[in-house]
């Protein structure tokens, strides 16, 4: 029994068999690249294969991802498969437009070609704004100004604070002392308005810098789907990801700094040492695979952490300017019509609540998962399948 | 008690390099700020000559960065520091808009203490039930809500429909012990100011407590299981102690972890207090912060943040101590 | 009727645990019986349901553990008998801790870390009556912890469990547990988790006090040399059955169950000449699956025809000596 391997001894569903191709796939990759790797490594391609078991048994962990994978796919695709771009305003041609509720169906005649609306009926699914603007399809292109501003503030920030931590917890002393010192400044400052702070004042030194790489403005304008006239507003939201940057690194370095105390007690770290194993090869070799699977968690929970707060710096006015649709700048500029244009704030602030639901939900089912016990728990439970199925 | 001073006094010293960090990060902030702050105080581009001067050598602007701290530290110790936007002193400012905040943080807390509490301790003793996984997503659902959102609907719903609440001020008791109406009126026995303020705050207190009271279910939660499940649980009950003695020694071991994280909350709170107080119009630091950022006086803004963090600091203090009460295995 | 005098008696115990893995069989049939003033002891490896038998005499057994059937019944005195199983939950607090006690294998565990030891030996007193208040029991306190061998005892009594340590800390439980003066005393591995020398010190202290008090003592070990140096009675335990039960030098000398052979041989015993160990082959099996009949033949070497198909009976071949194995069928 023990020399069978999981993929064989347990019974499956088909999400498992879906998500045991996926390691495969991956595994085989590995392979080629690293001739002998899949040999080398089959208890712990064994393990990842154990712990989609455990995620594929939770409602509520298949649920969170179901709803991150839809809107990543939303902000993928949803510039491209929005009815109107985000700053067409329709009540230009057609005042029926303005602060149009649900499902309203506007014409637009003709003469309106300048504004890129050809002639004929839109219907307005999520209603229209104060511009006559179409708040489904701004709503789309909000979705892609979320996740672009939160990968790339996940991509920095965390790993400044993870980088402090490990170097902080390993080395001790005064290195420490001063690391920890500078963290409290930072956690100790109240952060949204430290976001707010650096958002306010950082766009005019960003913009200075865009104006003379133009080829950095132009990845960010496609990567938020901005059009060329609306190059200006990529200041303010640069700004937003380097604040939240700044914002985002105390509570990692915090957190590593603790993990890397308390694995450095163990023999494993002494053995290395030892050996005469440098540093950096036992932080990053030896102590990193050991705490990564806590930072997994968090970063997935931060995830829906940093789209929340983003969406509250727009909606207190700093970030996003208009007309560049995002969910908290669109429920920002609703408020003034509220509550009777109740739509402008129900459907962006729904949608922010799904989205940061789904990691959250996603996180709290992968700090269950990477929990050996849980794991081993449902070992036995397929097993158990196994055996009584045996016996029948 | 010799220890305990001493650990006080250690504590109050480690004060100072933050409290200094704190303000400087402030200035950090300001010096980005590449046009002329005089300039921005004075009225933009049509501002006077003779007024940028005169603000200039007022705020020492043209020297070094560290004078212009030095300057600015003295004059906010001393309380001469004047907003050059607003025109009042700082301090004076801080006074008139921290017992809003402080009120709506503190009606938050016990929100969060009221009810966060007997969740998390209903959802362990009903473990693994509906109940229990009702709570759970409620917690959950508490973390990923969009506060403004949730505020413009819960408005919608007890304002718009119901009329259950007031968006209007507070009466300003005439008296004044603490500078905080709130408490001066617990103090004072008003029961009818007390009222008063309890009806303008109850909806924007829970507002802001909602986060802060899944973090804490969730947490009461697991740190009641885990001391159900200590091995000297089983040997209260093996020696024939009561139910009500068995919760005595299990919730005085979960509170360890608790206190740390309502701790933690508290900070929570202040620092999510701008966006409450901006949505219900009440005049509080966050909303004075906000104004003071959009108007590039980081001369106010340094006061809110310098008093944000010594409350932080001081409500932090009181956590290590609680803690070392309850648990006699932390030294101070 | 082994004993003229019970002071407990078990018939035909189950107990199941109702795991997420299955059904575990943790206590299969057992029956047993011990005298007043005796000290009986309970042997077998880690896992076979010898902590689980002695939780169940006092119904301490948690979910998702459950009393499945048998009986148990308590005898305060000679002639009066108590149905442990028919017992209100009130009724059967009161007798734990005061007239029948437990101590456990770890102390610095079973030990609540944030009351001092004075406070838990007096509330061990204070709820069964023995004192009027906590406080009463707090000044009663240091003679208990007298009693039980604590050098230093006025000062320890304000010490919290993790000022003191392993031997010391087990000494404050025992004092906790002796502080009703218990009938029965039921020590689960006692000295397990202390030094060498400690568990002499405590074994000579028990023993002493067997003497002194009148009290029967229920040991648990896995340990054959504090089985010969302290039980009258053994009964030998395998995988939540009892397999072997003998006065203790009957025990050794004539072991029966091949099992019993076994662990025998597995202590070293220092006779003059070079002896080897010997370990049981195999391992302890699963008891959600647990091997039909014999619950041993998978690792027996004596294993025949019916081994693995009936369960074998009681079977007395000597004056109280019991042995449940197929080899002695036809002798009995």
């Amino acid at each position: 029994m023990a020399t069978r391997a999981a993929s064989e001894v347990y019974k499956k569903k088909l999400l498992d068999r879906f998500s045991d191709a996926l390691i495969d796939s991956i595994a085989g990759f590995m392979n080629k690249i690293r001739p002998g790797w899949k040999v080398r490594n089959q208890a712990r391609v064994d393990e990842w294969k154990l712990m989609f078991y455990a995620f594929n048994r939770s409602p509520l962990g298949i649920a969170g991802a179901i709803l991150v994978l839809a809107f990543l796919l939303l902000a993928i695709i949803g510039p491209w498969v929005a009815p109107l771009s985000y700053d067409t305003s329709l009540a230009l041609c057609n005042q029926q437009a303005y602060l149009a509720p649900p499902k309203t169906t506007v014409t637009i005649p003709g003469g309106c070609e300048a504004l890129g609306v050809k002639p004929g009926n839109y219907t307005l699914y999520l209603g229209g704004d104060s511009f006559g603007r179409d708040l489904g399809s701004r709503m789309l292109f909000g979705a892609r100004t979320s996740f672009v501003v939160m990968i790339f503030v996940l991509l920095v920030g965390p790993w400044i604070g993870i980088g402090l931590g490990l170097i902080s917890g390993y080395f001790g002393g005064s290195t420490d002392e001063l690391i920890m010192r500078t963290t409290d400044i930072f956690l100790v400052f109240p952060g949204l308005i430290l976001a707010i702070a650096f958002s306010a004042v950082l766009p005019s030194r960003i913009s200075g810098f865009l104006a003379s790489h133009h080829y950095v403005s132009l990845f960010f304008l496609h990567l938020f789907s901005l059009k060329i006239q609306h190059e200006g507003s990529l200041a303010s939201l640069l700004s937003v990801i380097i604040a939240l940057w700044i914002v985002w690194w105390p509570g990692y370095a915090r957190l590593v700094r603790g993990m890397v105390l308390s694995e450095k007690e163990n023999t494993y770290v002494e053995a290395a040492r030892a050996l005469g194993i440098p540093s950096r090869s036992i932080l990053v070799r030896h102590i990193m695979p050991n705490i990564s699977g806590p930072i997994l968690v968090y970063l997935s929970l931060d995830s829906g952490g940093v789209i929340l707060t983003e969406a509250g710096l727009s909606f207190l006015g700093v970030g996003a300017v208009p007309p560049i649709a995002d969910w908290g700048r669109i429920i920002y500029d609703g408020s003034q019509y509220f509550p009777n244009a109740w739509w402008l704030i129900f459907f962006p602030g729904l949608a922010i609540f799904l989205t940061v639901l789904g990691f959250n939900l996603l996180g709290d089912v992968l700090r269950d998962v990477l929990d050996p016990r849980t794991r081993r728990s449902i070992e036995f439970k397929l097993k158990k399948e196994i055996e009584v199925g045996e016996e029948q | 008690m010799a220890e305990l001073r001493r650990f006080l006094i250690r504590r109050f010293l480690t004060f100072i390099p933050t409290l200094i960090g704190v303000t400087f990060i402030v200035y950090l902030i300001a010096a980005v700020v590449p046009a002329n702050p005089a300039r921005l105080w004075a009225g933009g581009q049509k501002a006077n000559p003779q007024v940028i001067a005169m603000l200039v050598k007022e705020y020492h602007l043209n020297d070094p960065f560290y004078v212009q701290y030095y300057y600015f530290m003295k004059g906010f110790l001393e309380n001469s520091m004047v907003s050059p936007v607003t025109g009042y002193k700082v301090w004076y400012e801080v006074k008139t808009y921290m017992p809003v905040t402080i009120q709506l943080t503190l009606i938050s807390f016990v929100f969060i203490l009221l009810i966060g509490i007997p969740l998390g301790i209903i959802s362990a003793l009903k473990k693994d039930t509906w109940i229990d996984a009702t709570i759970r997503v409620v917690a959950l659902v508490g973390v990923s809500v969009p506060i403004f959102w949730l505020a413009y609907l819960l408005i919608f719903l007890f304002f718009t429909k119901l009329g259950w609440i007031t968006l209007s001020g507070t009466p300003t008791p005439p008296y004044s012990i603490t500078g905080i109406p709130l408490i001066d009126s617990i103090l004072k026995l008003d029961w009818h100011t007390q009222w008063e303020i309890i009806k303008r705050y109850w909806l924007p207190g829970i507002i802001l407590a909602y986060p802060g009271i899944g973090v804490i279910a969730r947490l009461v939660r697991n740190s009641f299981l885990d001391a159900l499940g200590a091995d000297f649980v089983d040997y209260v009950d093996a020696r024939g102690l009561p139910k009500s003695q068995r919760y005595r020694h299990v919730l005085k071991n979960a509170m360890v972890p608790i206190i740390t994280v309502l701790g933690l909350q508290f900070g929570g709170l202040l620092a999510g207090a701008p966006i409450t107080e901006t949505i219900f119009g009440l005049p509080g630091i966050g909303r004075f912060m906000l104004t003071s950022i959009y108007s590039f006086d980081y001369l106010s803004l340094m006061g809110g943040v310098f008093i944000i963090a010594l409350i932080y600091m001081t409500v932090n203090l009181i956590v290590d101590i609680l803690y070392a009460l309850i648990d006699p295995r932390v030294r101070y | 009727m082994r004993c003229k005098d019970p002071i407990i008696v078990v018939k035909d115990l189950y107990v199941y645990f109702y795991t997420y893995a299955g059904i575990v069989q943790a206590i299969n049939s057992v029956s047993l019986e011990i005298c007043r003033g005796e000290t009986y002891c309970l042997v077998g490896e880690t896992g076979c349901g010898k902590s689980v038998t002695s939780k169940a005499l006092t119904r301490l057994i948690k979910p998702p553990g459950r009393i499945e059937k048998g009986e148990i019944y308590y005898y305060p005195e000679p002639g009066k008998k108590i149905d442990i199983r028919k017992l209100s939950e009130e009724e059967l607090r009161e007798l734990r801790g005061y007239e029948i006690s437990y101590i456990f294998q770890d102390p610095s565990t079973s030990l609540d870390p944030l009351y001092t030891l004075g406070y838990q030996v007096a509330e061990t007193m204070a709820f069964h009556k023995v004192v009027h208040n906590i406080k009463d029991g707090i000044r009663k306190a240091v003679v208990v912890l007298k009693n039980a061998m604590m050098p230093d005892a006025e000062t320890r009594v304000k010490a919290y469990p993790h000022e003191l340590s392993g031997g010391l800390k087990q000494r404050g439980a025992i004092g906790i547990s002796l502080a009703n003066q218990p009938r029965l005393l039921i020590a689960d591995e006692p000295t397990t988790a202390l030094d060498v020398t400690i568990q002499a010190q405590i074994m000579d202290f028990l023993r002493k006090l067997k003497e002194k008090e009148g009290l029967t003592l229920l040991l648990i070990t896995h340990n054959m040399g504090l089985v010969a140096e302290m039980c009258d009675t053994v009964a030998v335990m395998y995988a939540g059955e009892i397999v072997e039960e003998a006065p203790v030098e009957i025990l050794f000398k004539n072991p029966m169950h091949p099992y019993t052979k076994g662990l025998l041989k597995a202590v070293p015993v220092h006779v003059g000449k070079k002896v080897t160990l010997q370990s049981i082959p195999g391992t302890v099996p699963n008891l959600i699956f647990p091997p039909p009949g014999c619950r041993f033949h998978p690792r027996c070497s004596y294993k025949f025809d019916p081994c693995d198909k009936k369960r074998p009976p009681m079977i007395e071949v000597e004056e109280n000596h019991k042995v449940a194995c197929w080899l002695y069928e036809k002798k009995g």
